[in-house]
Order: structure tokens, then C-alpha cells, then sequence
């Protein structure tokens, strides 16, 4: 009798168990974001050719660095330079910190994945910078298509075009860029 | 044959044990780091005689201190609160409050208005897992899932957390069966101060309008107050950080003239609650520590006992018994804090 009961509670349990083990498996303690960070922080050799989506050229210490979102920040700090301002903020319950890094013209956020920080978002500041295609912050819609053609998303006043994983939006306000930001899957979510 | 069929109901018995026993082990205890997993729970140990309950986000539960309100002016309060706790979780948190008990009144955190789908699984983990089985923990689910979630998981999160068994350490001993309390009627103490200064300027948003579901389960939270006689306050936290936009406040105090409510913008009153950014902070203005929080909850205590014809009940005896044990509790946690910090 014994025996019939222990192989029984042995059947159900195993059963259980394996139907388990077949479902997905990811870490739920950790933040979920997709695993498309890291790919994209892999293929960052510091080369443009080599990195996905829209890609911002900002004036580093020793000539031109290329970002995009979803790559390590730590390398694009060495090539920048210290900023002008820096703000971090502790993620709600989860360990790591938001970084706000202000240079003098552009702002890059990011935020904690597995102990990097990968790029969230670049915000342009004012119009001493361009995207680059050749835009910049006071230039018109016209030529907002003119460089990027009309295959985007209009969100509000936001026009948003998608490469890759990466986001290159642009507010219109009375036919005028008023705002230029580059942006991660992880923020575009948080925008829905 | 009798005998069989016994053998049988008592094998799967011992399999329904087994199989419950083995997902308390698996489930995180949110004991240690993570502590905002363990507060949804929390509340069902509580005397449910609550004058006010705080629903919503790290705003509320690292904000608002309960114990201030019953010290200073005899208000009986609770905060369901999680760590970034959305509408739809905060509303079916409400109806799922008024099956145990009808308060007078519910505060609500206007920030979660910000998100109008869901976000993350883990977040979501930490306000879901903690509620008990019901018909509103399920809607709160199917609400909360993202596109990765499944249903299946949240009725049986051993589906979910088999994985734990290689992680499995002596917390996961210790709290089998029962946890430490981690807040003070949720209310989430931290006492270290980190002066809120270099916060950037907001980012301009393409759209300042907040979203249809937002909204969806705004008006549901208002008609769920209305049927049960609650009334309904709308807060904005004084955190300076993520930033509340003018836009989004002009439409908050728009829905509350409209539907006859109450809204709180703290963000307004820093100078009359006596904040000082550079002390009542512990993360550079994204939550008070304990002294701004004790100021927050002076300030809107007095709004709440004056305002909401709530009563001082500091000599029922019952609560009052209950109460001196919180607060002694309260106290040396904040004596215990205070000394760590000063090593």
C-alpha cells in the first residue's frame, strides 16, 4: 500500500516538475528588459559601422564618438569626458542607479542591466548639434522628411522613426523641431 | 475497491502537499535587498479598522507615515502600497480592501497615471504575488500581464520559480512559513539623508496627454468609491523626481473638478510642510526619509482630520493597545536606523 502511495506522489510530482521545467525560464527578480542590450553593447567596438540603429555623433576629447542607445555607457564616458552635470537616481526597488549625464549640448540617460549602464536616451539641448543625417533643433518638418522620409509614428507632437531597436524622435511645434531625442526599446515602453 | 479509492485520495493529498510546500520554498522572500516584494502581504495580518487606506506607488509607502497620523491626530490608517504599483493594480488592490473592510477614505498617487500598459514582470511580480487568491488578484493579473506573462503562472508560481531551486539559500529556510514585518503599516522607513541637488530639466514628451486605460481605470476607481461610500482623495507627492509635468497636473485637477474630488498636488505646498531638500531626502529628491515624511504626514493629517470630518480615535482602547505596540516598534526601528547610520 505504502508503495503504491510513494510511486503515485513520486508520478505526480515528476509530472509537475517536468511540465515546469518546460515553460519559459527567466529570472524574475531581476529587471526583465530584453536581451537586446547586451547584444547590441557586444557589437560596440566604438566602430559606426558597427552599431545598430540611429546613430548620434557627439564632439569627444579626442575627435568624434558614435552613440546609440542600448550600449554600454562607461565606454562612451571615456571617449567624452566628464559632463557638465550628473544626476543618478536609485531604480524603485531594484539595485543599480537612473544616470543623467549633462554635456553642453546634448543630455545621454541611462539605466541598470545585469551591472552596466546601458544608454536609455540622448536629448539634444539646443541647436549647436546635429543628427547625423544633418538635423538639428529649429529646423522644419519638410526637411525632417526630406532626410528621413515620412515612414514614421506620429505620437502627439512627437514624429518617431524606428531603426533596429533604436528610437529617433522629433517634436513639431508650428512646423519647427523643438526637440530631438534618440531612444532605447526600454524607454519607448514606458511611453505607451 | 474502497480501499483503493482511499489509497488513491490520499496519494494525491500528499502530492497537493508536497507540491504546496515545495512553491513556498521556491517563491522569493523578499527578506533581504528587494523588501518591496513583502509588502502587499503584509496587510492581511492587520486589524482590518482602517479610517483611511493609501493606495499606490513607492510615493505613498516611502512618503506618508501612518504612525504620524495616528500620533498626532488619531487617524487609523494603512498603505497598500509596491514598488511602482499601477492603476489597474492600485484598483483592483481597492476592491479587493473592500472586501475586508470600507474605510473612509482612499488616497491615491497620481504618478502611476504616467503608464498606460503594462511594464515589467518583475515589478509586477512584487504587487501580484503578495495579494491572496481572488477574483480581483486574477483581473489584476490579466491587467498587469505582459506579452512574455502567463495566467497559469500566477495561480501556480511554481510554474514560474522551479528555476530557484540552484538559488535556494537559508532565507528561503527561515521564511517558509513566516516573514519580519518590512514596513510600518506600509509605510517603507529609511532614515539616511542624501540631499536632492544637479536634477535635470524635463524632458519635453510629444504627447502630455495620459492614456485612455489610465483614465479607463481612474473612473472606475471613482464609480467603486461612489457605490461603496469612500471618499476618494487624489495626491501628488512632493518627490521632485521623475518630473510631474504642468500639463499632467492641469489635467489631474481638471478630472477632480469634474467628478468632485479632492486633489492634493504636494509639489505646491513644499515651503508650508517645511521641506528642506537638502535633509528630508534620501535619494536626491525621489523619496523623503523619515523626517520629511513625519513633516508630509503632520501636513496632511490636519488636511485629512480637518477637511474629511475624520475622527480622533485615540481613545478607543482596542486600537489604542494596538497602536502603542506599532509605535514602539516604529521607534526603535528608527533608533536602530539612526545608530547604523552614525557608525
Amino acid at each position: 500500500m505504502k508503495k503504491k502511495i510513494f510511486t503515485v506522489l513520486s508520478a505526480v510530482v515528476l509530472s509537475i516538475c517536468l511540465t515546469a521545467c518546460g515553460s519559459n525560464d527567466v529570472k524574475v527578480i531581476e529587471n526583465n528588459k530584453d536581451d537586446k542590450a547586451s547584444e547590441s553593447s557586444t557589437d560596440n567596438s566604438g566602430e559606426t559601422s558597427k552599431l545598430k540603429g540611429y546613430v548620434f555623433e557627439a564632439d569627444g576629447q579626442n575627435g568624434k564618438v558614435s552613440i546609440t542607445t542600448e550600449i554600454e555607457m562607461n565606454d562612451i564616458l571615456k571617449q567624452l569626458g566628464d559632463p557638465d552635470n550628473y544626476f543618478e537616481a536609485e531604480s524603485c526597488a531594484f539595485k543599480g542607479l537612473d544616470k543623467t549625464y549633462t554635456y553642453s549640448h546634448y543630455e545621454i540617460q541611462t539605466y541598470p542591466e545585469d551591472k552596466k549602464d546601458l544608454i536609455s536616451c540622448i536629448l539634444f539641448k539646443d541647436d549647436m548639434i546635429k543628427t547625423a543625417e544633418g538635423l538639428s533643433i529649429g529646423m522644419t518638418k519638410d526637411q525632417m522628411e526630406e532626410a528621413y522620409g515620412t515612414d514614421y509614428e506620429q505620437k502627439g507632437a512627437m514624429y518617431v522613426y524606428k531603426k533596429d531597436s533604436s528610437f529617433l524622435g522629433f517634436i513639431i511645434q508650428d512646423n519647427i523641431i523643438s526637440s530631438i531625442q534618440y531612444f532605447s526599446d526600454a524607454l519607448e515602453q514606458q511611453q505607451n | 475497491m474502497r480501499k483503493r479509492l482511499i489509497g488513491i485520495t490520499v496519494s494525491f493529498i500528499v502530492a497537493a502537499v508536497g507540491l504546496w510546500f515545495l512553491q513556498k520554498l521556491l517563491m522569493p522572500k523578499y527578506m533581504d535587498d528587494i523588501v518591496e516584494g513583502a509588502m502587499i502581504a503584509e496587510y492581511y495580518d492587520e486589524e482590518k479598522n482602517h479610517d483611511v487606506i493609501f493606495i499606490g506607488d513607492c510615493e505613498l509607502y516611502e512618503n506618508i507615515s501612518p504612525a504620524v497620523l495616528w500620533k498626532e491626530y488619531g487617524i487609523n490608517s494603512y498603505i497598500r502600497g509596491s514598488a511602482q504599483q499601477l492603476i489597474w493594480q492600485s484598483y483592483y488592490l481597492m476592491e479587493e480592501t473592500l472586501q475586508y473592510e470600507k474605510p473612509k477614505v482612499f488616497v491615491f498617487n497620481v504618478l502611476a497615471m504616467k503608464y498606460n500598459s503594462p511594464q515589467s514582470e518583475a515589478y509586477n511580480r512584487m504587487t501580484l504575488d503578495g495579494m491572496k487568491m481572488s477574483a480581483a488578484k486574477i483581473k489584476s493579473v490579466q491587467a498587469s500581464m505582459t506579452e512574455e506573462e502567463d495566467l497559469i503562472d500566477y495561480i501556480f508560481p511554481i510554474l514560474r520559480y522551479h528555476s530557484r531551486f540552484d538559488e535556494l539559500g537559508k532565507i528561503d529556510i527561515n521564511y517558509l512559513f513566516k516573514k519580519d514585518k518590512v514596513t510600518f503599516n506600509g509605510y517603507y522607513m529609511r532614515v539616511d539623508v542624501k540631499p536632492a541637488q544637479n536634477i535635470p530639466e524635463a524632458k519635453p514628451l510629444g504627447d502630455y496627454n495620459f492614456g485612455d486605460t489610465a483614465y479607463f481605470y481612474l473612473d472606475k476607481m471613482v464609480e467603486l468609491c461612489e457605490k461603496n461610500n469612500v471618499e476618494l482623495i487624489l495626491v501628488k507627492a512632493p518627490s521632485l523626481y521623475p518630473h510631474w509635468y504642468d500639463e499632467w497636473d492641469k489635467q489631474m485637477s481638471e478630472y477632480a473638478l469634474d467628478h468632485n474630488l479632492k486633489y492634493y498636488n504636494f509639489l505646491n505646498s513644499t515651503d508650508d510642510i517645511g521641506l528642506d531638500f537638502a535633509k528630508d531626502t534620501y535619494d536626491s529628491g525621489l523619496h523623503l526619509n523619515l523626517t520629511g515624511a513625519e513633516k508630509l504626514s503632520t501636513y496632511f493629517g490636519n488636511i485629512l482630520s480637518t477637511e474629511c470630518d475624520l475622527p480622533d480615535r485615540r481613545n478607543d482602547k482596542k486600537l489604542k493597545e494596538i497602536w502603542e505596540e506599532k509605535l514602539k516598534a516604529y521607534d526603535d526601528e528608527k533608533n536602530r536606523q539612526y545608530a547604523e547610520n552614525e557608525k
